[in-house]
């Protein structure tokens, strides 16, 4: 029972750190990003394939994704916010193809990613790693509602509207620096996960599994402690009603899936009205 | 102590729109305590030059340069950087309006370390407890640190925004850049504005002011640069008469004895919060109104409000062809009435052909002949976005016209026209006045070389009222 | 790979001819990027095998019902919505809501047919003609509607858009919805004409594709990928071009099933053409267009002859 609960904990912490991480770009820089699983597959094949190659690849996959934020980073004045949006998509959409193309990654079938170090599936040592990286998220948004980087923030999402609000900071180095920080907290959350798990796949880059999270990260708002509640109830809530009712918690996918995208078409409309064109 | 022995120089500047060329080769000096006035009307390109040395947009063509102590360094293309040295004060403080006095000012004085993790609250409590003497004294009243800067007037959040621009913990930009500072203000507004740019210059700060207004000149500009600035334009008045509205001095005896085309009675229209008030106005078929005034007067909020385009508010009487109507929304959707906008930016990417025949669409009477004629100057096949800024405003005039309304609202129709293209509008209005007597209703900033009836939006008890003039 | 397999992939992409069509038009009229509307493909292709194998109507009145019923659904959907959006412009949160009304749909369908496949056994196209090369293959009555559609049904709508009174309506209501209005076309009438038209193209699409291959719940999915990519790639107001563009892909896609090892690449082919379409028209353009001005090339800057 103790295992079971832990195992819950430890993905529900990963999963709601991953939402966290969203809400920094989402929420506090205003950028309409809904691809923080990218970082998160990222590190989970960059942590399989250094097991089974060397650490070489894992470098690779650093590499790569600090070369993502860059080019989201620069990206983000050129793009207006559907176009942003639908890039950011892509871009799982073309990670997921690689992959899946790739035979040294495994194809469809994706690869083993055990360590014999934190060895797989068992929750108790992934708990040390979890409640760290969670709390580390946790603290990081808390910091910008007190802290004059915070306000810098602030003003580098009302810069899309306000040209006087570039002068004020420095736009391309905050925007840049928070989304280090939010991909930083992404590759965490995707490299112990895969590690956890013990296997990874092309899933990872599903747009589908990016939705969850999106609806996590759009209901959360920009305060650390409402984000971080409604993450987390989000993540435990299926886990918690299959152990209490009893039901197969795989059963239900298409009807979580139905939810969480009318609860999108909801919150749409109340968390983005007044997102005109700013082209 | 300020440093006086520099000069910021620009060189060539060039910045262009598709067709339009807001200007081209623009060279100046920039001085310490030198005061620069922007002039031009709207869209001629004053506020694109202003963020372009501020470096919030690029210039197509040109440079900024320091020229300091026999050295000469450019300008760093991030404007955050810039700022430093030239710092730019808009229009429209928008949603900075949202955050509170001492947060505002603590922004725009520039003292946000961006990169600290100290507390934002105390950062900004100690900052404004510094400046707030300061800040009370130029803006000659108490400061409340936690009232949201948009529960002040126009007026004062303009001084508060220039204050605190050049209040920060580091010196003084070398250079102000300063966006239509009068425009919304009252006659006080007007001085206190007036009054702390000129401290600002006494400072050794040089400015540059785009503005339309006079008490402006009591800043006493170095120079004044008119937009749109080509190398080789001169700005010309149109001819006094001219053989399209020859004989038209006076108004034809005969129209003054219908019945008024449009008869506002102590209506009151416009934008909520900046309505204006007309007392009483009277139109008759071939007539023509003006109406003037500063930027921010009101004048657009009018004519939509008396079209009932939201979100824009209307009261009072309003009478159209002697009916009693809530607002002229019926008119308009009947074709009775035509519109045309400040912004020529419609239809883009249709051809002129489509423009034309869209405009004719409600008419059961095919384009006037001399509406077509000057269609076709303008280039049928061309897309909008393709044509220049005077053949964008001559079209927009057509598509007022080709249905031959009963009354026409035209705003600004001559902004940003060249000359020969102000002929063709004059031409226009005239032929349709004359022949079938369609009523102006026209916002305009200069007299027009036609015979019409003049109506000014001055602050009259507080609020914006239409009052007729000479 | 064979020229055969190329042909093959072509001739399927141009299932999606009249789908792309409609997206197109849909896309220019609200100014956003309706990724649900080949949604109502599947619904009007389901609705159709109701229609025929369950409820037991004739074909045509199967068919005809299942167009009409995808367009009576899809302006229902904008209305409620996406209409709201489009008066306001706001195409980011428009993009955000049909992203999710996409998977709704798609999930919605799943549940009810468990996530089988199914076929129609009472409309199955049985009409077929042997075709030697290029395809070496049969040809069924529901491709050569789909090549017609090609061949016809996208010059006719080309023609309508920028040839006709109606069309003219359309590209005014596109441009400026506003002042449209003032002038006075009704731009809530030519709402309702283009959403219906452009979901009952891609319910023609949904329809014609199953008749040929199959239902599945995420029949529409993938080749609304290649829709939108091409929609961005190429812009919604060519019409010709995109339905050229959409079979293209459809034979590149082949082409990437050929290479050895490589299969997976062909989900990658859409996500790759959005991404190259969206970086040339917001970074590549502009850079273009000043490296143009630079160089002083004049004809860049379309100024006015004389």
């Amino acid at each position: 029972m103790n295992a079971q609960w832990a195992d819950i904990g430890v993905r529900t912490l990963l999963d709601s750190s991953l939402v966290l991480a969203q809400v920094l770009i989402l929420n506090r820089l205003g950028i309409p990003f809904a691809a923080i699983t990218l970082f998160a597959g990222l590190a989970a094949y960059g942590v399989a394939t250094a097991l089974h190659f060397g650490p070489l690849l894992f470098i690779l996959a650093v590499a790569l994704s600090v070369l993502l934020v860059v080019v989201f980073t620069a990206l983000v004045r050129a793009l207006p916010q559907d176009s942003y949006l639908l890039l950011t998509l892509a871009m799982l959409g073309v990670g997921g193809a690689l992959v899946s193309a790739s035979a040294t990654l495994g194809g469809q079938l994706g690869m083993s990613s055990t360590s014999s170090v934190l060895r797989a599936q068992e929750p108790g040592p992934f708990l040390w790693c979890a409640v760290p990286l969670f709390l580390l998220a946790f603290g990081l948004i808390w910091l910008l509602e007190r802290s004059q980087f915070g306000l810098a923030v602030e003003v580098a999402r009302m810069a899309r509207q306000e040209k006087q609000a570039i002068s004020l900071i420095p736009l391309w180095p905050i925007t840049a620096l928070v989304f280090f920080i939010a991909s930083g907290l992404a590759f965490s959350s995707g490299a112990f996960q895969a590690l956890y798990t013990g296997r990874v796949d092309p899933n990872v880059f599903r747009i589908e599994n990016a939705i969850p999270l999106l609806v996590a990260t759009l209901a959360g708002g920009r305060s650390p402690w409402r984000a971080s509640a409604i993450a987390l109830t989000f993540f435990i809530f299926p886990d918690l009603f299959s152990l209490l009712v009893g039901y197969q918690r795989n059963a239900m996918a298409q009807v979580r899936e139905i939810i969480w995208s009318v609860a999108i078409i909801i919150l749409a409309e109340k968390q983005l009205a007044g997102a005109r064109i700013v082209r | 102590m300020v440093d006086t022995d520099w000069v910021i120089s620009v060189h060539k500047a060039s910045k262009r729109f598709g067709a339009d060329v807001l200007f081209e080769s623009l060279d100046l000096e920039i001085k310490p305590g030198k005061a620069i006035r922007l002039c031009g009307p709207n869209g001629a390109g004053k506020t694109q030059f202003l963020l372009g040395l501020a470096g919030l947009v690029p210039f197509d063509e040109g440079e900024v340069v320091l020229h300091q102590d026999g050295t000469r360094k450019s300008f760093s293309s991030d404007p955050y950087l810039r700022d430093r040295d030239i710092r730019y004060i808009p229009d429209s403080l928008g949603e900075l309006t949202f955050r509170s006095v001492a947060e505002f000012a603590f922004l725009l004085s520039r003292s946000l370390r961006p990169f600290h993790l100290g507390s934002r609250a105390d950062a900004v409590t100690q900052f404004f407890e510094r400046v707030r003497p300061h800040l009370e004294q130029v803006f000659g009243g108490t400061l409340c640190a936690e009232a949201p800067v948009a529960a002040l007037s126009f007026g004062q959040q303009r001084c508060l925004a220039i204050a605190a621009a050049v209040a920060g913990p580091a010196l003084p930009p070398r250079a102000l850049v300063v966006d239509e500072p009068l425009t919304g203000l009252d006659a006080s507004g007007v001085e206190e504005i007036v009054e702390l740019l000129s401290e600002v210059k006494r400072q050794g700060v040089a400015l540059l002011v785009a503005e339309h207004r006079p008490q402006i000149e009591k800043l006493d500009f170095a120079e004044t640069v008119q937009f749109p600035y080509h190398r080789d334009c001169t700005e010309e008045a149109p001819p006094r008469s001219h053989p399209a509205w020859e004989g038209g001095d006076a108004v034809k005896a005969g129209r003054a004895e219908t019945a008024p085309l449009l008869a506002l009675d102590s209506v009151r229209a416009g934008y909520p919060g900046a309505t204006v008030q007309c007392d009483e106005l009277r139109l008759g078929p071939g007539e023509i109104a003006v109406i003037t005034g500063d930027n921010g007067a009101g004048k657009t909020g009018l004519l939509k409000g008396l079209l009932g385009l939201p979100p824009t508010t209307i009261t009072g009487r309003v009478e159209f062809e002697g009916v009693a109507v809530p607002n002229l929304a019926a008119a308009l959707k009947s074709g009775k009435i035509r519109y045309m906008r400040q912004n020529r930016s419609s239809f883009l990417g249709l051809r002129v052909a489509d423009v034309v025949k869209i405009a004719a669409w409600a008419g059961e009477s095919p384009v006037p002949l001399k509406v077509l004629e000057v269609a076709r100057r303008t280039g049928l096949r061309k897309r909008v976005e393709q044509l220049s800024a005077g053949n964008r405003a001559l079209l927009a005039l057509v598509q007022a016209l080709a249905g031959r309304p009963r009354l026409a609202l035209l705003d600004e129709p001559t902004a940003n026209v060249d000359p020969a293209n102000r002929v063709e509008i004059f031409s226009l209005i005239e032929h349709a006045r004359q022949e079938w007597g369609t009523g102006f209703l026209v916002v305009e900033h200069t007299r027009l070389p036609l015979p019409a009836r003049y109506y000014r939006i001055e602050r009259n008890h507080g609020y914006p009222r239409l009052l007729p003039c000479g | 790979m064979s020229v055969e397999t190329l042909v093959g992939g072509l001739l399927r992409a141009t299932y999606f001819v009249p789908a792309v069509l409609g997206f197109c038009l849909a896309a220019r009229h609200g100014g956003y990027l309706p990724l649900w509307l080949p949604q109502c493909g599947t619904i009007a292709a389901y609705l159709a095998y109701y229609f025929a194998e369950r409820s037991g109507w004739n074909g045509a009145c199967s068919l005809v019902g299942a167009l009409i019923a995808g367009g009576v659904l899809g302006v229902a959907c904008h209305r409620l919505l996406f209409a709201g959006h489009v008066a306001r412009r706001e195409p980011y949160a428009a993009l955000l809501r049909g992203v999710a009304v996409s998977l709704v749909i798609e999930n919605v369908v799943g549940l009810m047919s468990s996530g089988y496949a199914l076929a129609f056994e009472t409309l199955r196209p049985t009409w077929q003609v042997v075709c030697g090369w290029p395809l070496n293959d049969t040809l069924r009555l529901p491709d050569l509607v789909s090549l017609g559609a090609l061949a016809v049904l996208a010059p006719a709508l080309w023609l309508s858009v920028n040839h006709t009174r109606l069309g003219l309506a359309y590209r005014a209501v596109a441009s400026d919805r506003d002042l449209a209005r003032e002038h006075g076309i009704n731009a809530d009438r030519i709402d309702t004409l283009v959403i219906f038209g452009a979901s009952s193209l891609c319910a023609c699409s949904g329809i014609l594709y199953a008749l040929r291959y199959g239902l599945t719940p995420q029949m529409m999915t993938t080749p609304a990928l290649k829709i939108v990519a091409v929609a961005v790639a190429v812009g919604p107001d060519r019409l010709l071009i995109s339905a050229t563009a959409v079979v293209m892909m459809g034979g590149i896609e082949r082409l990437c099933q050929g290479i050895p090892g490589a299969a997976g690449l062909e989900h990658g082919v859409g996500y790759t053409v959005l991404i190259i379409g969206v970086m040339a028209n917001y970074v590549l353009r502009p850079l273009w267009r000043r490296w143009a001005l630079v160089m002083g090339k004049e004809r860049f800057n379309e100024r006015p002859v004389g």
